[in-house]
């Protein structure tokens, strides 16, 4: 399997002199077509930081970033921003939705901003895949916490990204809820040949990653490939008690 | 150190001011601008009145009683001719000889004659004459004061006039033309102009010219030859001698000649003159305080709006004070404590701005050559103690509300991570209130329009006004509850132009129909006016034309350049155009005053042919019976108030002729403006057939040639003084003034557009604030800053077109109710100006786009991860 998008010396410090957190440690870390990686680590660790210098949402203050060998830090604000609409799709843990959009324009919009027509039968097999087919016309405030994620999750789908980023996309959602988003989540991987980076600090959805990685202090402390929930708690425990 | 302030929400209320410049700019723009209109036009009329009182008190300056001779009883009662056409009507003067029997007496120091008339500066540029003028004012000839006592005029330059051939510029229009002692200068004065050495140039007090006139001044008895007082004087000016006791000195004069001379003070004299001015110029402050209270009420829509928009931003602040422990009250009370601080700084700085709007308006209007007086700008106490309260009670009152709105805020609110949306209120109660009111003031305007309500206290056109004022306030109530449906009229048409972001735009401006709509009425009040403006003026127009077009029947209408200037067009005129082959009819028109039952009233002498050039429309009698000798012809409208019908016989006194009586036969309506009431054949009245002077002229010609033209231009181009004109250019001149004063209403009304400018500003401030994730959501998936701003200029257009789509609705329709309530006076055309209004509306669009340039670069520099992070 080829690398998709990687990580070189990636470096993030906030502030200035005294007063500086390194947020990011010199990070080096390639991710690979068609796996559903998660990343974990306790609070503060930096996984939020990570995912948005990968996602080009935020820029490093050292490294680089090559998405399919092409740099994403020598690029400018535009190109930047294409890159995301064409190449990324995102799901957030809350305030997903333009609330006075339907479920389906909202799920559309990434192609409607870029002024083109969504691949429709692509579309419509995600909404399938997500079961919201019925709720296509509804506002978000008409639906409820998990289908909106579920919405989100069609709407990060619908370009057919290269890579989909999601932090804590299932931190607000019910247990039941939590499984069904991430039995999707799974399957657009192992059934459409997706990619997916997903941050949480939750076990249980880790579990359903293929390979999860451990953030500390900014640095990657292990990396697990198809590890066990319980596997993970004992990584879990074993870093925060260190 | 800690300090201890026994008021901490005034210091609280005063440090959020200090912290947040912008806000104050944002909510004090309103009224800074309202006040600074009411300012301005304090300054405007008072300037004007203290240049007035000046000038009028300069006039007198020195001289303790002014002699003024008795004039016949309807020759004073005729004050102002209207500006129609010259009129030769005789005023008494004093002879000369009374001037020394009043030096004579011991109680006089003493005593000297005023000339005054008439006369006009011409110049040459390139070969044309230009009659030199300050657009309505005056242009005056007088006599050179020589007496020791006389303190108007001093000279700035050369010497006083000696002789017949000199002759004294004002300073002012000798350096505006460009006039240097030594030069040669035509003046036309009477009919006949004539060339002067030009030997001095000379101020009135201070002020170079008074009240923007002209003055030529001659040597004494030059000016009694040239300006119509050969032996005479309009009045005489006296200084009393030391020692007298001025009711003394003015019995004395009096008892010279109880039937002819009436004596008054010199200061009382002043004062009257300038009153009967200041009172013109009454009506025009009136204008600028009705634009003001405009300018005001607008200002008072919008900072509400801007009060609870900044509140809202600051819901987290204040919900957190109330979690520390401050009462509802104390949080009313901070925020009427910043108002008061806004008001008091926006009302100052209003104040500062209208001084300078009130030069601006003064050069505007000298640049229109209104021709005011000069003088220094005056801003009184009590204009800049209004202006502050005005501005102060207005901001706190509009304060009020967004306050207490405020004070409700849940202490909860700190600690919850979301923006508060308002609750949704029902605006079905909102329509019903609405359409209530509306319903009613429509019943009012078509009440009167139609003929089925009319209410017994107001006359038909204030009933029409009342109506539209309660539409008005009705519409506005609604406006609310059909943002909505407005909107949805573009959801479409937008998502076709401009795709998803045409969409989310349309959606926002749903979301908050009540900020949509009073941001939309703020410049909903602007567009009303301006178009209502616009049409009524367009009406005038075309009326003017229609008008124009049937009644003058002539091909050439001939008259006096100035009224002011020349008492008329000498008679060589219509000898020479009469000769001409081409002419085929000519009618002159001439005038006097004369007296008709102790009243004064115009005289009008006319050619038989005047009936074929203008058009008259015969009531009773016949044309035949006007023919003979002592026949007069009465307007109908005279014929009604005078109660007189044909037969009857009519005593009339005529200057310098004595009553004559005449036999009323025919009775007509002359239907262009009248140059008279009472009218007789020219040809059969020697006092008229032997006058010098037309007033006017008009002509026929067989075939209108370029040629021919050209050939009546050169005739007419020798008397200096007349103006030519024909259809077109009859047309031309009415349109021009109506343009005219509809600019200047234009600009004013500009003014109440730039103020709801803030309102939209504002509004989309609040609107970007509020929608920070979401914006930050769709930067995160993708969306260029570029298509971020053009959703925000979107959103604004929307705003812009639904206030000025509803304004100029709402103005048209006014027009068109004000015309039909003016029908009765002769209104009958109703005409839009389809490019003037497209052109309102379009320039309301683009000042909304130019409003939404803030708030849109504020949206498109939105921190993503601020927007998105959650925690
Ligand atoms: N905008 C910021 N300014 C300053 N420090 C920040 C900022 N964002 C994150 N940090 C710091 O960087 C470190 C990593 O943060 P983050 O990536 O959010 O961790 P995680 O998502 O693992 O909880 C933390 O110590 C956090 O306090
Ligand atoms: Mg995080």
């Amino acid at each position: 399997m080829n690398v998709i998008i990687k990580a070189k010396n990636l470096s993030k410090i906030y502030g200035e002199k005294e007063t500086s957190v390194k947020a990011l440690d010199n990070v080096d870390v390639e991710f690979k077509e068609n796996q559903f990686t998660a990343i974990m680590g306790p609070s503060g660790s930096g996984k939020s930081t990570l995912l948005h210098c990968l996602a080009g949402l935020d820029r490093a203050t050292s490294g680089k970033i090559l998405l399919k060998g092409q740099d994403l830090s020598t690029l400018n604000d535009k190109q930047l921003t294409k890159i995301r609409r064409d190449s990324f799709g995102f799901i957030f843990q809350a305030f997903n939705l333009i609330p006075t959009l339907t479920a389906e324009e909202n799920i559309t919009l990434p192609a409607s901003i870029a002024g083109r027509k969504p691949d429709m039968e692509w579309v419509e097999n995600v909404v399938k895949t997500v079961g919201i087919d019925d709720r296509l016309t509804h506002r978000p405030n008409e639906l409820s916490g998990g289908q909106q994620q579920r919405v989100a999750a069609a709407r990060a789908m619908a370009t057919k990204p290269e890579v989909i980023f999601a932090d804590e996309p299932s931190g607000n959602l019910d247990s039941k809820s939590s499984r069904e988003l991430l039995t999707f989540m799974k399957s657009f991987v192992e059934e459409l040949d997706q990619t997916i980076i997903m941050v949480t600090h939750d076990p249980f959805a880790a579990s359903f990653a293929g390979r999860v990685i451990m953030l500390k202090d900014g640095e990657i402390a292990s990396d697990l490939d198809s590890p066990t929930q319980e596997e993970i708690v004992t990584e879990v425990t074993s870093l925060t008690n260190i | 150190m800690f300090g201890f302030t026994k008021r901490p929400l005034f210091l609280i209320a005063w440090k959020n001011l200090k912290t947040y410049p912008v806000r104050i700019f944002l909510t004090t723009s309103s009224i800074i601008l309202g006040v600074a209109v009411i300012i301005a036009s304090n300054i405007f009329s008072e300037s004007n009145k203290s240049a007035f009182d000046n000038l009028f008190t300069g006039i007198y300056e020195g001289v303790d009683l002014v002699v003024q001779p008795i004039q016949e009883d309807f020759a004073q009662g005729f004050s102002g001719d209207g500006g129609q056409g010259p009129i030769s009507f005789e005023v008494k003067k004093i002879p000369d000889e009374k001037i020394q029997e009043i030096q004579n007496l011991p109680s006089v120091k003493a005593s000297w004659g005023e000339v005054l008339g008439f006369a006009q500066f011409i110049k040459v540029v390139d070969g044309e004459t230009i009659l030199i003028s300050n657009g309505f004012a005056p242009t005056f000839g007088a006599a050179w004061d020589d007496n020791e006592f006389a303190a108007q005029w001093s000279l700035v330059t050369g010497s006083r006039p000696t002789n017949s051939k000199e002759v004294v510029m004002d300073v002012i229009t000798a350096e505006k033309n460009d006039f240097k002692v030594g030069d040669r200068v035509t003046v036309l004065a009477g009919a006949t102009p004539a060339t002067f050495t030009i030997v001095g140039t000379a101020e009135f007090g201070t002020v170079g010219a008074p009240g923007g006139s002209t003055f030529a001044l001659f040597e004494f008895k030059t000016a009694q030859r040239l300006l119509d007082s050969r032996g005479e004087v309009n009045l005489i000016n006296v200084v009393i001698q030391d020692g007298f006791d001025i009711d003394d000195v003015k019995n004395d004069i009096t008892n010279l000649d109880k039937e002819n001379l009436s004596v008054i003070n010199a200061q009382e004299a002043a004062a009257e003159q300038a009153d009967s001015i200041k009172q013109g110029l009454d009506f025009f402050n009136t204008i600028l305080n009705v634009f003001a209270g405009i300018a005001i009420f607008v200002g008072a829509f919008i900072i509400q709006n801007t009060f609870r928009i900044l509140l809202l931003q600051r819901t987290k602040e204040l919900s957190l004070l109330r979690a520390l422990g401050t009462s509802k009250r104390q949080i009313y009370r901070l925020v009427i404590s910043e108002s008061l601080f806004m008001s008091i700084i926006g009302s100052g700085i209003g104040i500062g701005l209208g001084i300078g709007l009130a030069v601006a308006v003064k050069e505007g209007l000298q640049y229109f050559e209104f021709g005011l007086p000069d003088g220094p700008l005056v801003l009184t106490t009590e204009a800049a103690i209004t202006g502050l309260i005005i501005g102060i009670t207005v901001t706190i009152f509009s304060s009020l509300l967004p306050a207490r709105k405020a004070s409700q805020v849940s202490p909860m609110e700190a600690i919850r991570d979301s923006v508060s949306t308002p609750k949704r209120k029902s605006l079905v109660l909102r329509l019903l209130l609405g359409s209530l009111v509306s319903i009613f003031g429509f019943g009012m305007l078509f009440g009167v329009l139609y003929d089925f309500l009319d209410l017994p206290t107001l006359s038909s056109l204030q009933q029409v006004g009342f109506g539209a004022g309660v539409i008005f306030i009705g519409i506005s109530v609604i406006t609310p509850s059909i943002t909505k449906p407005f909107v949805f009229l573009f959801d479409k048409i937008y998502e076709l132009i401009f795709g998803i972001l045409g969409k989310l735009a349309t959606e926002n401006s749903k979301r908050t129909p009540r900020r949509t709509a009073s941001t939309a009425s703020a410049l909903m009040i602007g567009l009303t006016l301006i178009s209502l403006a616009n049409v009524i003026t367009t009406s005038f127009k075309a009326q003017a034309e229609s008008l124009i077009g049937e009644v003058i029947l002539a091909d050439y209408q001939v008259g006096a350049a100035n009224v002011f200037a020349s008492p008329g067009i000498p008679t060589g005129l219509s000898e020479e155009l009469l000769a001409l082959d081409e002419v085929t009819k000519l009618s002159r028109t001439r005038a006097t005053v004369v007296g008709y039952n102790e009243r004064p009233l115009i005289l009008g002498a006319v050619d038989l042919t005047v009936f074929d050039l203008v058009k008259t429309d015969d009531i009773a009698g016949s044309r035949e019976d006007f023919i003979n000798k002592n026949a007069v012809g009465i307007l109908k409208r005279t014929a009604e108030r005078e109660e007189l019908k044909i037969g009857d016989e009519v005593l009339l006194t005529i200057p310098e002729e004595g009553q004559v009586t005449f036999v009323v036969s025919y009775i007509f309506d002359w239907t262009t403006q009248p140059p008279a009431e009472f009218f007789v054949l020219l040809e059969n009245n020697t006092f008229f057939s032997e006058e010098s002077l037309d007033t006017e002229l008009y002509f026929n010609v067989d075939v209108k040639t370029d040629e021919l033209e050209e050939k009546i231009n050169t005739i007419v181009a020798g008397y200096p003084g007349v103006e030519i004109r024909d259809e077109e250019g009859l047309v031309e001149e009415a349109n021009n003034q109506i343009q005219l004063l509809l600019n200047v209403i234009y600009g004013f009304l500009s003014i109440s557009v730039f103020v709801a400018l803030f309102g939209i500003t504002n509004t989309l401030s609040l609107s970007v604030f509020e929608r920070t994730r979401e914006i930050g959501l769709m930067r995160a998936i993708g969306t260029y800053r570029k298509q971020i701003r053009r959703m925000i200029f979107i959103e604004s257009s929307i705003i812009a077109i639904f206030g000025a789509a509803l304004g100029t609705g709402l103005g048209i329709f006014f027009a068109w109710s004000l015309i039909q309530a003016l029908a009765d006076e002769g209104f009958t055309v109703f005409a839009v100006s389809i490019s003037q209004t497209f052109m309102w509306i379009g320039i309301a669009i683009i000042a909304g786009i130019i409003a939404a340039i803030l708030p849109a670069i504020r949206a498109s520099r939105q921190n993503i991860l601020e927007a998105i992070s959650y925690e």
